[in-house]
C-alpha cells in the first residue's frame, strides 16, 4: 500500500471538514488530507484515525475513492471514538494509512455484486456501495440485503431511502424490533434470503455485520450456491499498528490488518478463530 | 569468517576498550540470585557465568517503552518521528539471544520496515558468548548452539582462553584493542568438543524434531492439553514479556503536564494478557486462558514457521522458569507430539 507520510508511526494532520450526525451514538466525519494529498484508498480498507493527545483507533472507510475527500463512520463506544465525536468542523486529526486489502472491485466487475450488512457492518459496505454506484454499468445485478436493530439504529437514512427508490439496486432491509414508525420486514438478516433469486456462479456476496451475524449468512449463500471464493466477508478485529507487526488482530496465522479485513470464505473456513 | 584466541584473563581490558570506544555498552551482572543485561561503565561487575538473564538483551533493539513520535498540539499539531540512531554494544549475548535477534531483524526489517528498530539494530554491535544449561533450558531442541552469524564476535570459553570468531571490521577493530593470536586448529577442535558437552547437559528435550510440531499439531485444536494449561495460567503475562522473540506491543498517546506536548510510545504487549483481543464494543475474540496459549504456542511452532521458515521458540527457558504455574513449551510440545512419534 502507498503510505501517505514516511515514517509508518507519524500520521499525517488532516482537517474534519464536516460532521454529519446520524444516529445518537454515529456520525460520518469527512477528512480532508493537507496539501491536496489523496488517500488512494480501495474499498473496504480502513484507517487509523487520531485524535491528537488521545489516541488512535481504526475506522473502516465509507466514502468511495470517487468520492471528494473520505468519509469515516463512527460510532461513539471508547475514547478516542468518544473524543472525536466532540469535535467539530475545522479540527484536526491523524490520519495513518489506508490499511489492508479492501474488497476486489476490479475482479467482481461484470459480475453480480450482493451486499449483506448487518448494523455498523453498513459503513465499510458503504465504500464498495458507492464505488460501484460510480461505476454501474461496469456491475451486473446489484442488491443489498441490510439488517439493523431497530429502525431508529438505521444508518445512512437518506442514502438508503434513496437507494430503495432506485431502478440500479435492489434495497432489501429488515430490522429486528420493528416499531410503530416501521412499515417494512422484520425478523434476522437472513430473512431476506427467502425468495431472493440469485446466479451463483456469477455472484460475489460481500458480508460485513456483528461477529454472530457471519455463520448464518454464509450458509445462506452457500445454499444458494455461490462459490466460497465468491463469499466475502470483512471482519473486525483490534487492529493496532497496521503494519501485520503488533499482534493484536491476528487470526491464526493471519494478521487482519495486512492480509484482511476482507477475506473469501475458503480463506477463513480453516482459520479456527475467525468466524 | 576469522577465527582467534586470547586470555580470558584479557577480558576485563577488552570490556574497558569498549567502555572507552563506545557511549553504552550492556552486559550481563548480578542482580539479586538472577542476572540482567545493564549498562556497565565498571568492567569488574560484568559476570559471563550466567545461565539466563531476566529480560533478553531485545530491549536494547526494542526498549519496552519506546517513544515512536513526538507531538506538540499547540496552534497547529505537530508530529515528528523520534528515531535513536545512538551507538551501543551489547557484549555478552547467549547463542539462543542471537537467534532471537536474527529472528526480530527478519520480521522487523523487512516487509513493512520498523524504522525505530532498524536504526538501533544497524548501530549496535553484539558480541556473543557461549553458555550452560539448567533444567529450564533446551536450546538444543529448538536450534544448533553453534551460531554462524548474527554477531559481530563470538567467543567460546575454552577455560585459559577465548576462541572468537570475528564476522564484522567492526568486530576486527574491537579484537585489535587486545592482544590476539591466530586460531589454530586445535582451538576449534576444542570448541566442537565444548559444545558437543554442553549438547550432554540438556535435561529437558522436546522428543520430536521441533520444525515438525506443526505436523503433530494438525487435528490437535481440541486436544485437551489447552484446556488443561489453560485452566493453571493466571494470564499474567509475564512470559510473553520476558520472551526474547515476542515483539507484540501497543502504542499510546500521552500528554505531558503541559497538555501542549506529548509522546507516541510502544510499549510491549503480548497475546496472553486477557484484553489483548478485545475490540471496542466489547468482543474478545480470545476471551479465555486455554485459546490464548494455543495461540501463543501456534505462533511460537506453527504460524511464524510458515511465514519465516524458522521456529519463534530459542529453548531460553525464560517462560518456563518465571511462570508462576510452571506452564512450559516443552511439556505441551511433548503432550502433542507422544501421539504422533512413529
Amino acid at each position: 500500500m502507498p503510505a501517505i507520510t514516511e515514517n509508518s508511526y507519524v500520521p499525517l494532520i488532516s482537517t474534519i471538514k464536516s460532521v454529519i450526525n446520524l444516529t445518537p451514538t454515529e456520525k460520518i466525519f469527512e477528512v480532508e488530507l493537507p496539501d491536496g494529498k489523496q488517500l488512494n484508498h480501495a474499498p473496504g480498507q480502513f484507517v487509523q484515525l487520531l485524535v491528537p493527545g488521545i489516541g488512535e483507533a481504526p475506522i473502516s472507510i465509507c466514502s468511495s475513492p470517487t468520492d471528494n475527500n473520505f468519509h469515516l463512520t463512527i460510532r461513539r463506544v471508547g475514547d478516542v471514538t468518544t473524543a472525536i465525536h466532540n469535535m467539530k468542523e475545522g479540527d484536526k486529526v491523524g490520519i495513518r494509512g489506508s490499511f489492508g486489502n479492501g474488497f476486489p472491485v476490479e475482479e467482481m466487475k461484470g459480475k453480480d455484486v450482493l451486499i449483506i450488512a448487518g448494523g455498523i457492518g453498513l459503513a465499510p459496505l458503504r465504500s464498495v456501495i458507492r464505488y460501484i454506484l460510480a461505476n454501474r454499468s461496469e456491475y451486473g445485478k446489484f442488491t443489498i440485503l441490510h439488517g439493523a436493530r431497530t429502525p431508529s439504529d438505521r444508518l445512512f437514512k437518506d442514502e438508503l431511502s434513496r437507494w430503495s427508490g432506485s431502478s440500479e439496486i435492489n434495497l432489501l432491509e429488515t430490522v429486528d424490533h420493528p416499531d410503530s414508525s416501521w412499515s417494512g420486514h422484520s425478523g434476522v438478516i437472513t430473512t431476506l434470503f427467502k425468495g431472493l433469486a440469485v446466479d451463483p456462479s456469477r455472484t460475489y456476496a460481500l458480508v460485513c455485520g456483528p461477529p454472530v451475524m457471519y455463520r448464518y449468512v454464509i450458509l445462506e449463500c452457500m445454499g444458494r450456491g455461490i462459490p466460497d471464493k465468491q463469499i466475502l466477508v470483512s471482519l473486525e478485529r483490534h487492529m493496532k499498528c497496521g503494519l501485520g507487526k503488533c499482534g493484536h488482530c491476528q487470526i491464526n496465522g493471519v494478521y487482519t490488518c495486512q492480509d484482511g479485513p476482507v477475506f473469501s470464505y475458503n480463506q477463513v473456513r480453516n482459520l479456527e478463530e475467525a468466524l | 569468517m576469522k577465527q582467534f584466541i586470547f586470555q580470558k584473563s584479557r577480558l576485563k581490558e577488552l570490556i574497558s576498550y569498549l567502555i572507552s570506544a563506545y557511549p553504552s555498552v550492556y552486559a550481563p551482572v548480578p542482580k539479586g540470585k538472577h542476572f540482567v543485561f545493564d549498562k556497565v561503565t565498571d568492567p569488574s561487575i560484568v559476570e559471563f557465568q550466567y545461565v539466563r538473564t531476566i529480560l533478553p538483551p531485545k530491549k536494547y533493539l526494542m526498549p519496552p517503552h519506546e517513544p515512536l513520535v513526538n507531538f506538540t498540539l499547540k496552534e497547529d499539531p505537530e508530529f515528528k518521528e523520534d528515531v535513536c540512531t545512538d551507538s551501543q554494544v551489547i557484549v555478552g549475548v547467549r547463542p539462543g539471544d542471537i537467534r532471537a535477534i536474527k529472528l526480530l531483524d527478519d520480521v522487523m526489517m523487512n516487509r513493512n520496515k520498523d524504522k525505530n528498530y532498524i536504526a538501533r539494530r544497524e548501530n549496535t554491535v553484539i558480541i556473543g558468548i557461549d553458555g550452560i544449561p539448567d533444567e529450564y533450558s533446551y536450546e538444543d531442541s529448538v536450534m544448533d548452539l553453534k551460531v554462524e552469524d548474527g554477531f559481530d564476535i563470538f567467543m567460546t570459553d575454552l577455560g585459559n582462553m577465548i576462541l572468537v570468531d570475528v564476522a564484522t571490521e567492526e568486530g576486527m577493530k574491537i579484537i585489535d584493542s587486545i592482544e590476539h593470536h591466530p586460531a589454530t586448529d586445535i582451538y576449534l577442535t576444542l570448541r566442537e568438543n565444548t559444545l558437543n558437552s554442553q549438547r550432554e547437559m540438556f535435561t529437558a528435550r522436546i522428543d520430536i524434531q521441533a520444525k515438525l510440531l506443526p505436523l503433530a499439531l494438525e487435528g490437535k485444536w481440541d486436544h485437551p492439553i489447552w484446556a488443561e494449561m489453560g485452566e493453571k495460567c493466571l494470564s499474567c503475562g509475564q512470559c510473553i514479556l520476558v520472551c526474547p522473540t515476542c515483539y507484540c506491543f501497543n502504542v499510546t498517546d500521552d500528554m505531558a503536564l503541559s497538555m501542549e506536548e506529548g509522546t507516541r510510545t510502544r510499549h510491549w504487549d503480548g497475546c496472553q494478557l486477557a484484553d489483548f483481543t478485545l475490540v471496542g464494543h466489547g468482543d474478545n475474540f480470545r476471551d479465555n486462558a486455554a485459546a490464548r496459549i494455543r495461540h501463543r504456542f501456534h505462533r511460537k511452532f506453527k504460524y511464524h514457521l510458515d511465514v519465516f521458515s524458522e521456529i519463534f521458540c530459542t529453548g531460553c527457558g525464560r517462560c518456563w522458569e518465571t511462570c508462576p504455574s510452571d506452564i512450559n513449551l516443552v511439556e505441551i510440545a511433548n503432550a502433542l507430539s507422544s501421539e504422533e512419534v512413529e
